[in-house]
């Protein structure tokens, strides 16, 4: 496994070493250089799933799940065991076909059906490490109120605290790190790991 | 090879692999990278929409004529002929060109990308000539709205996108949006 460097930063290294500081279950912001998101959102799986033997929960509001499995393939990402919640597929008013590993939030994209989706999918995660994946919540809040892109926020972090998840981790882009309601979800977060 | 069709050559081969690619450039050298950014894609056999909002279509097509650009590979969307008034004779043929109301049109913008995608009929290229000027038309988090929107109709199409804007000239935060939504982004 070949680590990812993004200037002189080991950018694997911080992943793994922030991971490794939790001894319980955890909420985590990595706040990732806009130039690097998509490597950054993908290393965070590779580690979480081949270092730590986790088994997850994608949730994807940036680009349609048919291509994340591309960029899965070509960085050669074991993604049998991540399972996919894709609501960048309605924002574009596009639906796919719903497989076993994938649901797509029907119609226009809104907190109730993303919260429903989370439920869903959820049991159906096997593995005695299991962790939710959020790609983006500032481009959540493109299509969402500021009061409902916290309110799903505020429903992640309490889903940890009442479900076998052990691990939750949001990813932002560096500039909008600073972003008043980013400070607000930051302040439930234990780990923020900052890539320079 | 002059310096920007160099630095183009290289960042741009990834667009064959249905990538999404934002080029920052300086204002001197906008009609450069748009120019040799198109030779080259148009070069490689690929057919592409572009989505013009600095200057009229008729104007890029007769450029483009001069670099020998095959314009044939090409559908353009023009936002600007009907906001100024058309002057007569310049209408297009219908076949290689939507005109759409306004630069704040992006509804309609939306829907002429939707036709022009299923006459593609998947791969290809979506060419975007000035998120800046998009950007002076309308509402940042709108622009970024549709930007999502349309990027994400793209991937599911097979095809890659190229988005030029001016370097330092965006609001911070919509380009930090948009950055993130790439899959690559190169100065020239």
């Amino acid at each position: 496994m070949t680590d990812l460097h993004i200037g002189e930063t080991n950018v694997t290294e911080l992943i793994n070493e922030g991971i490794n500081r939790q001894k319980e279950n955890f909420v985590a912001i990595l706040e990732v250089p806009e130039e690097n998101y998509l490597d950054v959102n993908l290393e965070t799986i590779k580690v979480l799933v081949e270092k730590f033997g986790y088994s997850g929960l994608y949730i994807t509001i940036q680009r349609p799940h048919t291509n994340l499995m591309k960029q899965f393939e070509k960085r050669d990402i074991d993604a049998k065991k991540i399972y996919f919640i894709d609501a960048a597929s309605s924002a574009a008013e596009e639906t796919g076909k719903q497989t076993k590993n994938c649901m797509y939030v029907p119609k226009e994209l809104n907190i109730d059906d993303l919260t429903r989706a989370t439920y869903k999918m959820l049991p159906g995660i096997k593995g005695g490490k299991k962790f939710l994946f959020l790609d983006s919540i500032t481009t959540l809040m493109l299509y969402q109120p500021l009061s409902e892109t916290l309110r799903f926020a505020e429903f992640l972090t309490r889903t940890l605290r009442k479900s076998d998840l052990s691990a939750i981790i949001m990813n932002v882009g560096k500039e909008l790190a600073q972003e008043r309601f980013i400070r607000d979800i930051v302040f439930q977060c234990d780990e923020i790991i900052t890539i320079k | 090879m002059n310096d920007i069709a160099g630095k183009l050559e290289m960042g741009l081969k990834d667009i064959l692999d249905e990538q999404i690619i934002m080029i920052e450039t300086e204002p001197e050298k906008t009609l450069d990278v748009i120019l040799n950014s198109l030779k080259i894609l148009t070069s490689n056999g690929l057919q592409g929409i572009v989505l013009t909002s600095s200057r009229p279509y008729s104007k890029l097509i007769e450029m483009c004529g001069k670099k020998d650009i095959n314009t044939e590979q090409l559908f353009f969307i023009d936002t600007i002929m009907q906001s100024v008034g058309i002057p007569l004779g310049n209408e297009g043929d219908g076949k290689s060109v939507t005109l759409v109301s306004s630069t704040s049109a992006l509804t309609e913008i939306s829907i002429a990308l939707d036709n022009a995608c299923s006459n593609l009929g998947g791969n290809g290229f979506l060419f975007i000539d000035s998120l800046t000027t998009l950007l002076i038309h309308n509402n940042p988090t709108t622009l970024a709205r549709f930007i999502h929107f349309t990027l994400t109709r793209l991937r599911v199409r097979n095809m890659g996108a190229i988005l030029t804007t001016l370097s330092g000239e965006m609001d911070r935060k919509v380009r930090a949006e948009i950055v993130t939504l790439c899959d690559k982004t190169i100065t020239v």
